[in-house]
């Protein structure tokens, strides 16, 4: 038996994949604006928080409480953190941009109290590295689909 | 007494199981049939062994038998009645037996599963899943024995973490711990087939996939399980820190998922094996580090309970494991070349690789900013701390693009597709995913990454809807007599292809999932109200009353709850309860907020002290969507056991 | 005395149980193991053969495979299960027959 004999036989003939059913086509974006809307309501409402507070909160998550590891001064309810909460308040209302409170706790209390290493000096290691991860990878994948399809087109070659 | 027979129960079994390792590494090599079985069925006798030490254990608990150190150690006399037996994972050792018991039930049914299936890898399979368990017996027996007698019997323990004592300890950390433990079935399977010679079959696939799917489905809850443990009773309104210990238990994940999806290139294409081994190998490493940060590791951590000088153990196992599996991989690499290559850069092979190395890159920034630390305090002299700031900035986008990429995956055919035809296929849901985003303009949002993100959920929700819906109607018109509605037909689209239909209901709960993380994250309200006892506040379309306060002293802690009468849009919609407590011994307090969870917002009210006449601070959260993250929780789990769910063996018949 | 008893009986039944196979032999699986595995290899091949089929047919409905790529694959995997079923030492009746039942095989599995 050759192979093409099977080939019409596994082949259905009769199935017309061009004919579409428009209307439950059209249902498709309809269902998703649903979802959209669900996604807009659930959004819809800033009010009662001032720029002011949005201001300290943001330092606030990026201060470590210095006794409570792991924890920023923004999560944690022990007591000192909720001085260090108070301090940055007032700093803020007195007028503080958000990287003086920063440099402020920096010199108090060391690096360590910040969440994130600064991004100068030294510690710039920690935000190139990921940069080099990311490029050498990518390289690398680039590198080996080009040899793989490299390979493919030589085995197409011999056949 | 009892407890001495669980100390001799836990002797035998690494004994048995030592016995069993080289009864099947020899048995396999020499092909002596007997010595084979003879391991197999030593390993049958772990579990027995290990469930009567961790009964004893058990029992010790109970009866607060305090001559018994690690009892002393993690429970006191105060503590309520049920935490006490969950306590036994609170502490190093008795993880550690519970992890060693959950593994040798694990190695029973794989045992179980492969050993008619995977003939001739299976004593290799069972070797190398026995090393892991004797590592930890040894462990237990030789450094830090869970049922050691102390000299003395102390008149009460010492207790554990207050924070431990809630209703998610029950589930959090023994589901994360299995999930971390359950990687080396499929690691075990690997390598045993590698070490076989029978990688070039790829008979371990269907199993090693299944095995793998499991424990990343364990992983999974673990980590939900721990975020919404996180939530509710950490009472900072978030659910994900980016602590070392999170971190270590979602690097093993990250690469599981890889490992997931790439096996399915080697199911349908044969190819991609050397690959796909050095996933599990690194799947197995990081969820061996992940111990060892958990174990007294060397960054600070909220998760340090279980800290002990033991964790350079598991990161001398861990080198140890690396380092033999790639010595293995690296000589038997001859026995598992593939002769099929990537045919096109548009097919679904390209796609998975791409993704594959996404995660791989997300994985490997992670464990860059956990040890960073240790690093700079190493090289540079200085203590430094790496958090959620660093990770959001780096890791977000990354995601963002891993969604992207899963979005249009299902465009991509196997083998060899065509970029126009893809190019086409891309228009439609492109624009139907500028609807959202445009909504969200005209309303007022500009935040670029919350439009941006909305749109490329857009497009991934799009694609996969569509995809569903033209298979289900395709299958309507083709068997129009069999499948009347399209209902029925959509089922029996779901059944037709498990491993990929499976895969987009997951897909579909991943982009619910992101979707309120995004939302939750950039839209959450949050506010800090003093209040006192009848003052009334509004946040957002909130408005609370603060009803009232009462203090409950008792011997070991003081809890002081706060009642309010919640109101939406100015109507009444309930009374919630917030609360402190403080625990002398500790000197810590735990909170428990007030939480009113409805789809699309969560109404958080947590306090912080509070004075003498209730007078006190109230955090206030509005976080758009954590519902919904929870709920796709159910929905993933559904997607992925759908994408393992074994087909009716059809018997071949030969005639 | 009594624990003495305990731990006696708790190291000697999994020594029991691993030294039984030694005693109770159970048949050289040699020959049946070498069987397995190469029925295995077929039946691997035949089950990826089957299930590129059915994925094949389904991306080609749902529009997403042209024609030829199509056409191509479908006469690819009737190869490769010719190739199959010719090592199965099938007669050749039996294997028009054979061809039938794994077309509706692979109707039913849509």
């Amino acid at each position: 038996m050759k192979p093409n004999k099977s080939r019409t036989m596994l082949t259905d003939k009769n199935y017309n994949y061009k004919e579409k059913n428009n209307l439950i086509r059209l249902k498709i974006p309809t269902i998703f604006i649903l979802i959209c809307y669900l996604f807009i309501l659930s959004c819809y409402q800033m009010s009662g928080v001032t720029n002011q507070e949005i201001k300290i909160q943001n330092v606030n998550r990026s201060l470590m409480c210095p006794v409570c590891p792991g924890e920023s001064i923004d999560q944690s309810q022990h007591p000192l953190a909720v001085q260090m909460r108070n301090v940055v308040e007032t700093k803020i209302n007195e007028g503080w941009t958000e990287n003086q409170v920063r440099d402020f706790f920096e010199e108090r209390y060391g690096t360590a109290v910040l969440l994130e290493p600064s991004k100068e000096g030294v510690h710039l290691v920690i935000w190139i590295i990921p940069i080099i991860i990311f490029i050498i990878s990518f390289g690398a994948l680039i590198f080996v689909i080009k040899s793989m399809l490299r390979k493919n087109q030589l085995l197409k070659k011999k056949t | 007494m009892i407890v001495d027979t669980g100390a001799i129960a836990l002797l035998t079994a690494l004994i048995i199981s030592i016995y069993s390792s080289f009864a099947s590494l020899l048995g396999g090599a020499w092909k002596i049939n007997e010595l084979v079985t003879s391991g197999k069925y030593g390993l049958f006798t772990i579990p027995p062994l290990l469930g009567i030490a961790t009964g004893a254990l058990i029992y010790a608990f109970i009866t607060h038998d305090f001559s018994v150190k690690y009892v002393a150690n993690n429970s006191s006399l105060d503590m309520p009645d049920i935490y006490t037996w969950v306590a036994i994972y609170a502490g190093n050792s008795g993880s550690l037996l519970f992890i060693a018991f959950v593994l040798s039930i694990l190695i029973v049914i794989l045992i179980l599963n492969t050993s008619k299936k995977l003939p001739v890898s299976s004593p290799y399979i069972n070797f190398i899943v026995s090393i892991q368990l004797i590592f930890l017996l040894l462990v237990m027996v030789a450094l830090d024995n869970p049922l050691d007698r102390l000299p003395v019997t102390p008149e009460d323990g010492k207790g554990i973490n207050p924070l431990l004592i809630h209703f998610g300890m029950f589930i959090h950390p023994p589901t994360q711990m299995t999930g971390l433990v359950a990687i080396s079935i499929p690691f075990s399977i690997a390598m045993g087939t590698l070490i076989a010679n029978r990688g070039q079959f790829d008979d371990w696939i269907d199993i090693g996939r299944t095995w793998g799917i499991i424990s990343w489905i364990i992983l999974t809850f673990g980590l939900i399980l721990g975020s919404w443990w996180a939530y509710t009773i950490l009472g900072w309104g978030g659910y994900w820190a980016w602590d070392p210990v999170e971190n270590s238990a979602l690097m093993p994940w990250l690469i599981m998922t890889a490992f997931i999806h790439s096996i399915m290139v080697q199911k349908n294409r044969r190819m991609f094996r050397t690959w796909n081994m050095i996933l599990i190998i690194l799947a197995i490493s990081l969820s061996q580090m992940g111990m060892f940060i958990n174990r007294g590791g060397p960054v600070p951590s909220v998760h340090s309970f279980a800290q002990s000088t033991m964790g350079w153990l598991f990161l001398i196992f861990m080198a140890f494991t690396l380092l033999s599996s790639i010595t293995v991989l690296f000589f038997k690499s001859n026995t598992i070349k593939s002769k099929n290559t990537i045919e096109s850069i548009y097919s679904r092979e390209t796609i998975f690789l791409v993704q594959n190395i996404l995660f791989i890159v997300i994985a490997a920034i992670t464990l860059w900013g956990t040890i960073y630390p240790v690093i700079s305090d190493l090289f540079f002299g200085q203590i430094v701390t790496v958090g959620e700031p660093f990770y959001d900035k780096m890791n977000g986008p990354l995601m963002l693009l891993l969604i992207a990429i899963m979005g249009i995956a299902p465009l991509f055919p196997w083998k060899k597709g065509s970029n126009i035809k893809i190019a086409k296929n891309l228009i439609t849901p492109a624009i139907i995913g500028l609807l959202p985003m445009a909504i969200m303009l005209a309303i007022g949002f500009s935040k670029i990454i919350t439009l941006f993100g909305v749109w490329i959920f857009g497009i991934a929700a799009t694609i996969i809807i569509r995809e569903l819906i033209n298979g289900t109607i395709s299958i309507n018109k083709k068997y129009q007599s069999k499948y009347k509605t399209s209902i029925k037909s959509f089922f029996s689209l779901l059944l037709s292809n498990r491993p990929r239909y499976g895969g987009y209901i997951v897909h579909l709960a991943v982009l619910l999932f992101a979707a309120g993380v995004i939302h939750s994250t950039f839209y959450a309200i949050q506010k800090d109200i003093p209040l006192s006892i009848g003052d009334t506040a509004q946040v957002g379309k909130y408005s609370f009353l603060y009803v009232d306060f009462r203090t409950n002293e008792l011997e070991n802690r003081s809890e002081t709850t706060a009642i309010f009468n919640v109101s939406k849009d100015s109507q009444y919609i309930g009374s919630l309860e917030s609360n402190r407590t403080f625990f002398y011994k500790f000197k810590i307090a735990a909170t428990r907020a007030g939480i009113r969870s409805v789809p699309m917002e969560d109404f958080y009210i947590v306090p912080s002290t509070f004075s003498k006449n209730g007078d006190a601070v109230f955090r206030v959260y509005i976080n758009p969507m954590v519902w919904i993250m929870w709920a796709s929780g159910p929905l993933l789990f559904i997607g992925a056991i759908l994408s393992i769910w074994p087909r009716k063996q059809n018997r071949r018949k030969k005639s | 005395m009594k624990l003495f008893l305990i731990s006696l009986l708790i190291s000697i039944i999994p020594g029991i149980v691993i030294i039984w196979p030694f005693i109770f032999k159970t048949n050289s699986l040699e020959l049946l193991e070498k069987q397995i595995s190469s029925d295995k290899k077929m039946s691997v091949k035949w089950e990826a053969a089957i299930s590129k089929l059915t994925t094949a047919k389904l991306d080609f409905h749902i529009g997403k495979l042209s024609n030829y790529n199509y056409e191509k694959i479908i006469a690819e995997q009737n190869d490769e299960m010719l190739k199959i079923i010719e090592k199965l030492d099938a007669s050749n009746t039996d294997k028009k027959m054979f061809l039938e039942k794994l077309q509706e095989k692979i109707d039913s599995k849509i």
